[in-house]
């Protein structure tokens, strides 16, 4: 087209690469707490999910170049890293990056094709394959209660803490009061987002309603069984909150196309994650949430087929 | 809060499920179904089909005595829009009934026609006018191209044309695809 | 006189032309050529019969095949195949006038406001071959027709550019506002118009002004709509949509709602018209690519491209930079909706508004879409180009419907904004196009099936009339040799009995 008006033309690339510039610095505190583990995730990931693009691309008989320059498996590659715990064994981590490229991508004919988040398809794949790892540290009873993934990785040392909270004959859900790294975390996703939403690269509807509705969800449930849950006021940036809310849900290519489709989605997606958080025997609850969403996504689309606009 | 989660997956499942019943659900009645297949095919009438117009055509579908790729004048939009009705994979079009072709119309060379009628009774949408020992002619705009007009002519006059000029058949290409 | 609260476009872009722009608002006027090339086509495509012939002499305003008009006086030449200015780049039949020199026009008498009758005046259009010089080329005789079906109806005058590079209609008003004035007044007068629009963009300030001063001069009742330069702020159902409210879908026309939305210099044309002039000719904008140098010239219809280019070099120096630059192909249409087409005898039409120096530019290549739903925020007329494009793309026409294939207004502003550079337009156009010809051939075979269910009703009826008349006949012939035999055995008997004498 011709470019005589001076647009700010985007193109794939400049958009994921201002998605990964947007989760630098959450994926920078990450480090400075957890280790260098996750940059191995994130780096063993983002080979082997490239190696994979480019074997699906010479299966296809296209060039492999544009393909993993547009960075859109290199993305998914990152959030997938920043999903697991570190120290998760090399051969669980190729297994991840392969279900996430192959059956999260290309089974479905590649980019804008998928119909479920790749990230969380690798992700979904690795915790029922390999419970154990995924949730290492965990113990049986903790195991139901466990907020999300996140805080598995950091069990280490909160269960050092429970243990000395228990002698002091303090309740077991004290621990998660002040679980100070993750909201730091989450705060910096909040900041990656805020980033996002004002380079228009995603737009609110998503998050806000995503976030919305889990704090409404979240109260309801807490002012039912007080005893039995977190309190709201640190659950909006516990675990996985922001950065499903800001860069997980809102991947274009598996939500809906119309806006208002989109803030069911987002409600969907904040409602499950709840009451997975809060009933399931899995301790995360964003991974499933956004693909039992992303399951509804064809029936939304076809609701809100002219209702593009608020 | 699980069981509200459940319930409404099971609601949301019902209603996909339905959805996907309504899509199926068709009325099984034959002469339904005949008006069904007979409104996919072209009405060209011209019988390429073995059958003595789209109708008979149609009839023979329905009952199963036909395949749905036997009108060359419908080409494959007509074979797709047969295998949508009845639920059957779609094929290729079998050419031993002929092949797709552009649509075309009947012209009369009006000055080599001897006026002998013979041409009026097979034309299937009586596209043809005239009268005993005068010229014929057709009426472009009601011709299918159906071509039954062509053998019955003693002197050889009919020909046929494409039904328009090229222009108006023109059509905005579609544009190349990413990977194509 | 200004319209104050303008509802928002739900979409567009501001495509800003590029700072330093200079635009000469003069009107040139080209000279008269020697040869004119008539396409026997008209915007729709279909294809006109001619009412002359080769050698015929012809005076300039003459109907040479319905709809068109000569531009000047002369002799036809020659009835070729010859290349018009439309995207399909085909050759339709054409006729060649070559200009006398002389510029002899028929002479009409005038038509008085209030003397003439609306049918006088309607024919006189029609007559004079007045089109919509905005863009799309309609039969203004029929479309002011069916406004007419309402009493008190809407007037919009279109002055909003169709896209950034063209402002033919700009230069039209800073040269003569008066008799634009004039002639809207009069329109309005006419049809009895109940509310009075002038649209045009706010940016416009000369414009503007002058048309501020005409108002005044004229004691118009006119009103003034500026709107905010966003594109595609010109096309006529979001222009409509805008000052009345009115939503035209499915590509409904405006005139169906009593609202005659037309274009500026289309209604300077009608008023022209009145006095006896006849439409053989517009103002056209020649633009470099990048849109930095525009003139605007004064060209009868028929003019073969090249000389206008040529001519539009003579007056603008960095034209004549541009087009030493490309010889070989100039862009019919603006930088949105543009078309390559060979720099040669091509002829300007109607609906030609701009021509481009050299090659429309080539698209960076495409990739896959990633739903970012960019198209659709910019989409002006709220639709979802993603969906359109899956659809379409995959042939499937029931759903491009159902996501309204049929508003897409064509604009392009989603083309402009993809970030996976995918040419959403052109697919939409193919959508359209292939759609047209679907319903075509299904009227078409409603009808085949109609007549052909006739035709044998009757046949069954004949073979069985005549299966009756056959029975008959028979069955009186058997009664009749019958009888026969019974007479001739009577006669047989009577001779028996009859003794012997
Ligand atoms: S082949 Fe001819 S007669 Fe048979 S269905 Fe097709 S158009 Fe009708
Ligand atoms: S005129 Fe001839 S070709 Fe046309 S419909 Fe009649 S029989 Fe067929
Ligand atoms: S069959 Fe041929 S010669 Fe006879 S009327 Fe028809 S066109 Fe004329
Ligand atoms: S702008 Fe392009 S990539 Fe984005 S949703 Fe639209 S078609 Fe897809
Ligand atoms: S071309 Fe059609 S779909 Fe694209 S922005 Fe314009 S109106 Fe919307």
């Amino acid at each position: 087209m011709n470019n005589a008006f001076s647009l700010p033309t985007r193109s794939t690339g400049n958009i994921m690469m201002n998605v990964m510039l947007a989760l630098i610095p959450g994926t920078v505190l990450m480090v400075y707490w957890f280790g260098a583990g996750i940059i191995v995730n994130i780096s063993v990931i983002m080979l082997v999910s490239v190696a994979c693009e480019a074997f699906v691309q010479m299966l296809r008989q296209r060039p492999a170049t544009p393909a993993i320059l547009d960075g859109s498996m290199l993305l998914a590659a990152w959030l997938l890293g920043l999903c697991l715990p570190p120290g998760l064994p090399l051969f669980e981590l190729i297994i991840g990056a392969a279900s996430m490229s192959l059956l999260g991508k290309h089974v479905f004919g590649g980019l804008g094709q998928n119909p479920f988040n790749p990230a969380m398809v690798g992700y979904a794949v690795l915790l029922i394959s390999f419970p154990k790892t995924m949730t290492a540290w965990i113990s049986p009873t903790e195991f139901s209660q466990a907020a999300n993934a996140w805080d598995s990785i950091t069990q280490a040392t909160v269960l050092d803490r429970l243990r000395d909270l228990e002698r002091q004959g303090l309740s077991v859900y004290e621990h998660t009061l002040s679980p100070w790294p993750w909201n730091a975390i989450n705060v910096a996703w909040l900041f990656g987002g805020l980033y996002l939403l004002a380079r228009g690269i995603i737009r609110w509807h998503i998050p806000i309603a995503m976030l919305l509705s889990a704090a409404v969800a979240h109260g309801l449930h807490y002012w039912a069984f007080p005893q039995h849950t977190l309190p709201p006021s640190s659950m909006l940036l516990s675990g996985a909150m922001m950065l499903g809310a800001f860069f997980i849900a809102t991947d274009p290519v598996t939500a809906p196309s119309s806006l208002k489709a989109r803030l069911l989605y987002g409600a969907g997606i904040g409602f499950i994650t709840v009451a997975l958080r809060s009933f399931s025997n899995y301790p995360e609850g964003i991974a499933f949430a956004v693909l039992l969403m992303n399951c509804a996504v064809p029936l939304l689309d076809r609701c809100f087929v002219l209702e593009t606009k608020p | 809060m699980l069981w509200l989660t459940l319930i409404g997956l099971a609601l949301l499942c019902t209603g996909i499920g339905y959805g996907f019943s309504r899509l199926s659900a068709s009325g099984n009645q034959s002469d339904v179904l005949v008006e069904r297949i007979n409104d996919c095919l072209p009405q060209t009438q011209c019988a390429q089909c073995n059958f003595p117009g789209c109708r008979p055509y149609a009839e023979a579908i329905a009952t199963g005595q036909a395949n749905i790729n036997q009108c060359p004048p419908g080409g494959d939009s007509t074979i797709e829009a047969l295998a949508e009705v009845l639920g059957v994979p779609v094929v290729a079009l079998n050419v031993d009934y002929g092949t797709h072709k552009e649509p075309q119309v009947a012209f009369i060379d009006e000055a080599a026609c001897i006026g002998c009628t013979l041409c009026i009774p097979p034309c299937p949408v009586d596209a043809i006018i005239g009268s005993t020992k005068l010229m014929h002619t057709v009426i472009a705009e009601d011709c299918t191209g159906c071509e039954l007009c062509i053998e019955p002519c003693p002197v050889d006059c009919i020909s046929l044309v494409p039904a328009k000029p090229e222009v108006s058949q023109w059509r905005y290409p579609k544009p190349a695809r990413a990977h194509d | 006189m200004i319209k104050e609260s303008i509802q928002d476009l739900p979409g567009g872009l501001a495509l800003q032309t590029p700072s330093g722009a200079h635009i000469d608002s003069t009107l040139h006027a080209m000279p008269l050529q020697t040869h004119y090339y008539l396409p026997l086509v008209n915007y729709q495509r279909d294809v006109l019969q001619p009412n002359v012939s080769v050698g015929d002499k012809v005076m300039g305003g003459e109907l040479i095949a319905s709809g068109v008009i000569a531009p000047t006086s002369g002799t036809i030449t020659q009835l070729t195949h010859h290349t018009w200015p439309h995207p399909s780049l085909t050759k339709v039949k054409t006729l060649t006038l070559a200009a006398d020199g002389q510029d002899d026009f028929l002479t009409l008498p005038n038509i008085t406001l209030c003397d003439d009758s609306a049918e006088e005046k309607l024919q006189r259009i029609e007559r004079c071959s007045v089109h919509g010089l905005g863009g799309a080329g309609f039969n203004t005789a029929k479309k002011i027709q069916r406004v007419m079906e309402h009493n008190a109806p809407t007037l919009i005058v279109n002055a909003v550019e169709c896209e950034p590079g063209i402002n033919c209609d700009d230069a039209l008003i800073q040269n003569h506002s008066v008799a634009v004035i004039e002639a809207c007044d009069a329109l309005c007068k006419w049809l009895n118009v109940s509310n009075a629009l002038l649209a045009i963009e706010d940016d416009k300030t000369t414009a503007i002004e002058k048309l501020t001063q005409a108002l005044l001069a004229q004691q118009s009742t006119m009103q003034l709509a500026p709107l905010s330069a966003i594109y595609p702020s010109g096309a006529e159902s979001t222009l409509v949509q805008r000052l009345t409210g009115i939503q035209l879908t499915q590509g409904q026309p405006a005139a169906k709602f009593g609202v005659l939305c037309i274009n500026v210099a289309t209604v300077l044309a009608i008023h022209q018209a009145w006095k006896g002039l006849f439409s053989a000719q517009r103002i056209l904008s020649v633009t470099t690519q990048d849109l930095k140098h525009s003139v605007n010239l004064q060209v009868r219809f028929g003019t073969p491209i090249d000389s206008t280019v040529q001519f539009a070099a003579s007056v603008n120096p960095f034209i004549a930079k541009s087009l030493n630059e490309n010889r070989a192909s100039v862009s019919v249409g603006g930088p949105l909706s543009g078309f390559t087409q060979t720099n040669d005898s091509t002829p300007v039409m109607a609906t030609s508004n701009a021509l481009l120096v050299g090659a429309m530019p080539i698209k960076k290549p495409q990739s896959a879409c990633i739903r970012c739903t960019d198209c659709a925020t910019v989409c002006p007329v709220n639709l979802l180009p993603q969906e359109l494009y899956s659809a379409v793309s995959a042939q499937d026409t029931d759903t491009a419907q159902r996501y309204a294939l049929d508003n897409c207004i064509l604009c392009g502003c989603c083309d402009l904004v993809c970030p996976a550079n995918i040419p959403l337009t052109s697919w939409f156009q193919h959508g359209k196009d292939e759609l047209k010809h679907q319903r075509a051939a299904e009227q078409n075979a409603v009808m085949a099936k109609a007549r052909s269910e006739k035709h044998n009703t009757r046949e069954q009826q004949r073979a069985l009339d005549k299966a009756k008349a056959d029975a008959q006949r028979r069955k009186v012939a058997a009664q009749r040799s019958q009888s026969a035999i019974d007479i001739k055995a009577a006669l047989e008997r009577v001779k028996n009995k009859r003794p012997s004498s």
